[in-house]
């Protein structure tokens, strides 16, 4: 490590080791923790997950309606119980549960010290919203995992942070706002929405000039494009730091080849926080096993081996105020041998898909469709979107300048058939423009037929 | 491979059993460890940069609230305290402890910020035998503690362990925990403590009945104890990690424990003004500066400072004493800095060369014992400035000292009172006044001198 990290201190004459706030000591306390057990074995890691599932089972059959009766269903006969074997019997919760059973999932009461109950609407991809409440004390536990990130990355917290989020209006911040700045003095931060076309997104990059840029996957791709299309370029981003699902396959290729700077990585959810983290010297994601434990299933719903794929099922191990246990994604993810970095932390090889983003076909094959944004360069279409409508067929809706040509459709169509190694009917829709997922993210492939 | 005890703190927040969320004073503890934890690692000028600029709110403040460092920049040659840097800081006068005995008062921050916490006194006497009194904030005394638990960690310790502590201050006491700070984050074990003046065979003893895990103690006094327990079988197998402190380590301690107590050793350098000095590396030999609490200096006799393996004085600053700062002090140890250790960690390294010793006393049934007086035994008597006890024979010691006046005869029978008291025998003891105190053998103030060869 090269420069002292920023500690904030609130005594003035005492700045190393700073005397930090309340709240910086709070997270603080944590890292001291997620320091040493990032390098426990996975045994031991396993060990205090299930000590702390515990807690969290006990509370959730006690106190919240829905898991009423589910140590019953699952064959456990006691909280003590509720080990890697029994908890595998341990019925899996649904986005649609969430959705239907929101307030038999909320607790009715909450134990001491956890503070204030927020809610938090998230879309995912699917676009139907769901809404988690979590604690003040447990959200605690994401906000850890955020700062975690950011040490890992050795970032320079006195450095301007740029942010295209959903949510975010066009807005400048003297810090990077919290978790950091609660534990550290840092730079300032920009913001900025993701909702945004490209165009606008890029110029506000050159105009604010970040060493940092956060943004989805996707979202940030798009700008290196658009860095590309226009000869520009931002000049002092050190890193991207893309989050939520899963990035585009050739991001950090094209963010080295445009840019020259490096991705981070990280895969979360809107309703628990960061789930994975990339390696720092890897670029496959650690499982956060201090907040969450994420199991990779089958779809028999055992576990998957290193180099399997599978479904991504989580808990979240301290929210008590609604407790999401054993909750289903929609992801799939490949589960991946132990880490060379020497962190006991589970690795997750990476992100496959959404389940909502998956195509398939009328044998039955299922698979993500990669499409790589060359395949478009030689057509009029700027933007367009996949939606599959029934087994055989898909609905390519595009925005061009004009309308493709029978000649054209046909040529897409067959080179699509090559890509997708089926032969699809297609139905070609112009639109002005495709409009994002309510979370703000923008899906190639859409369908409407596998859940 | 057996993990190293994991170190989970105890939760303040039911449910959150893992990580935990301690209460706020183990939050407070934890933040600082973790700062610990990580500018451990940082390179030796990042560490370097870090500490002048705590140095130069410290010299600020002092220049403003303390009457003895008024003047001091501008007899420095400094022109504000943020012109200090590693080079203008040489130009700070070296402070003496015959400057705090002569006027103590002086060192004293008029307006301490209430948020440093309540001031806290400590009696020394420290490498030289010169009794004084010195004063710290609460903020202080929490950073020289932080600096005792980053130890206990360093050395993998297991909190459930017990700990003994063998020391001149302790009588004989059960404690529930270690202790702040571990006690204030953590579930410890038990502790116990001995006084360090008490025979080596019932330190022994007790040491087996008590079966620690870990031990504490003045090295004089641990080297006599592992001696002991080899001449009579007794060595005290329960102990996995033996602490050294206060006096130089002997050369063959380390050896000696690992060989007849199947313990690992670590040795500390420290002193009562400003607690942890040093802290061994877990994984070499080298004594590891403990930067982030006090900025050592190790000087030449012409004020420069010393190359790696050149010999100097060493001068340090407590960084985060603002109640009385002490700023340069002047210690009376001698040392000699280390090249870069190779466990990576940029705390600069220190070898001792000569700090405070002791003899081992003994009385006329053959008994020995440790004898350390503290400081406030000997001003509680007599203005004294500098003493020694010599042993000259089983049954006759002579104390010298160094003061303004001979002490008068009511001085000199409680004198000789006290210390029949404290050694448990009515030696024949003589008392006499001297200019100075002789150093020992290779340039070491010796505490207590025994004569008596055998």
């Amino acid at each position: 490590m090269a420069d002292a990290l920023p500690f904030s201190t609130v005594l003035p004459e005492i700045g190393w080791p700073a005397v930090p706030s309340v709240a910086g000591q709070a997270l603080l306390a944590l890292q001291f923790q997620l320091h040493r057990s990032q390098w426990w074995s996975a045994e031991m890691l396993a060990q205090h997950q299930f000590r702390q599932l515990r807690e969290l089972v006990g509370h959730a059959v006690a106190s919240v309606p829905f898991y009423r009766g589910h140590l019953k269903r699952a064959s456990i006969f006691a909280i003590g119980g509720v080990n890697p074997t029994s908890f595998a019997r341990w019925p899996i919760l649904t986005r649609a549960d969430l959705r239907s059973a929101a307030d038999a999932l909320t607790a009715a009461r909450l134990p001491t010290g956890h503070g204030p109950v927020t809610w938090n609407s998230t879309t995912g991809s699917t676009g139907q919203p769901v809404r988690v409440a979590n604690s003040e004390a447990g959200l605690l536990y994401h906000a850890a995992a955020v700062l975690r990130s950011q040490l890992w990355y050795g970032l320079d917290l006195r450095a301007r942070l740029g942010a295209i989020r959903p949510a975010a209006e066009e807005a400048a911040h003297a810090d990077w706002g919290p978790p950091t700045s609660l534990a550290f003095d840092t730079g300032a931060s920009c913001t900025y929405s993701i909702t945004r076309d490209p165009t606008e997104q890029f110029d506000w990059l050159c105009r604010e000039e970040p060493d940092y840029l956060l943004s989805l996957g996707h979202n940030l791709r798009s700008l290196i494009e658009e860095s590309v299309r226009t000869g520009r370029r931002p000049q002092k981003l050190k890193a991207l730091l893309s989050y939520a699902d899963k990035p585009p396959p050739d991001l950090r290729r094209r963010a080295r080849e445009v840019w020259d700077v490096p991705v981070f990585d990280t895969y979360s959810a809107g309703e628990l926080g960061p789930l994975a983290l990339q390696c720092p010297q890897h670029e496959h994601l650690h499982v956060q096993s201090e907040s969450v434990l994420l199991e990779i299933l089958r779809d028999d719903g055992t576990p998957c081996a290193p180099g399997e794929t599978g479904r991504v099922v989580v808990t979240d191990l301290h929210n008590f105020a609604m407790p999401l246990i054993r909750y289903e994604l929609g992801d799939y993810a490949e589960a991946a041998a132990p880490c060379p970095c020497g962190r006991g932390l589970p690795v997750i090889g990476a992100i496959a898909g959404r389940a909502s983003n998956m195509a398939i076909d009328p044998s039955g094959r299922r698979f993500w469709p990669l499409l790589s944004p060359e395949f478009w360069l030689d057509t009029p279409i700027t933007q367009r979107q996949l939606v599959q409508k029934t087994a055989s067929r898909i609905e390519l809706r595009y925005v061009a300048a004009t309308a493709l040509t029978p000649a054209q459709e046909t040529a897409v169509a067959a080179g699509l058939s090559r890509t997708l190694r089926y032969e699809f009917d297609y139905d070609f829709v112009r639109v002005t423009e495709i409009p994002r997922a309510p979370g703000g993210k923008y899906q190639e492939f859409v369908s409407e037929i596998v859940r | 491979m057996i993990e190293p005890h994991p170190w989970i703190p105890f939760p303040d927040r039911a449910g959150f059993a893992w990580p935990a969320l301690p209460t706020a004073d183990g939050q407070a503890v934890l933040a600082i460890q973790f700062q610990l934890d990580v500018s451990q690692w940082l390179a030796p000028a990042a560490i370097a940069e870090q500490q002048f600029r705590q140095l130069r709110r410290l010299a600020r403040f002092a220049a403003e609230r303390v009457p003895q460092y008024r003047g001091h920049l501008g007899r420095s040659g400094i022109a504000d305290p943020d012109a200090i840097d590693a080079q203008s800081f040489l130009r700070w006068p070296v402070l003496t402890k015959a400057e705090i005995q002569h006027d103590g008062e002086r060192f004293l921050a008029q307006g301490l910020p209430q948020s440093h916490g309540d001031v806290h006194w400590v009696s020394t006497s420290g490498s030289t035998g010169q009794p004084l009194r010195a004063a710290d904030s609460g903020i202080g005394v929490y950073f020289q503690q932080a600096l005792w638990l980053r130890g206990h960690l360093w050395y993998e310790l297991d909190p459930r362990g017990k700990f003994a502590i063998i020391r001149s201050s302790s009588a004989r006491t059960v404690n529930p925990d270690w202790g702040p700070p571990a006690n204030m984050a953590f579930r410890t074990g038990r502790s116990v403590t001995f006084a360090s003046m008490e025979y080596h065979r019932a330190q022994l003893e007790w040491l087996r009945e008590e079966a620690p895990a870990y031990l504490l103690a003045n090295n004089t006094n641990l080297r006599a104890l592992i001696d002991l327990s080899l001449r009579h079988d007794l060595a005290p197998t329960s102990i996995r990690t033996v602490i050294g402190f206060a006096d130089m380590a002997p050369p063959d301690i380390s050896s000696l424990a690992r060989a007849h107590w199947n313990a690992r050793y670590f040795n500390t350098y420290s002193c009562n003004e400003m607690g942890v000095l040093a802290l061994q590396c877990p994984l070499t030999d080298h004594l590891h500066v403990q930067s982030e609490n006090v900025l050592l200096e190790i000087l030449r006799p012409d004020g420069a400072p010393c190359a790696p393996g050149e010999i100097g004085r060493v001068i340090v600053t407590d960084l985060h004493n603002f109640a009385m700062p002490l700023i340069r002090y002047e210690l009376g140890d001698q040392a000699a800095p280390g090249l870069p250790c190779a466990c990576g960690r940029g705390l600069p390294v220190l070898e001792m060369v000569a700090g405070r010793t002791h003899d081992l006393a003994v009385d006329p049934t053959g008994r020995s014992f440790f004898v350390h007086l503290g400081a406030g035994f000997w001003t509680k008597i007599a203005p004294i400035v500098q003493r020694q006890i010599v042993q000259l024979a089983p049954d006759r010691l002579e104390i010298r000292y160094v003061a303004e006046r001979d002490l008068s005869s009511d001085e000199i029978a409680g004198l000789v009172r006290e210390i029949r008291a404290a050694m448990r025998y009515d030696y024949a003891i003589t008392c006499t006044r001297v200019p100075s105190i002789a150093l020992g053998p290779s340039g070491k103030f010796v505490d207590f001198v025994s004569m008596i060869r055998g």
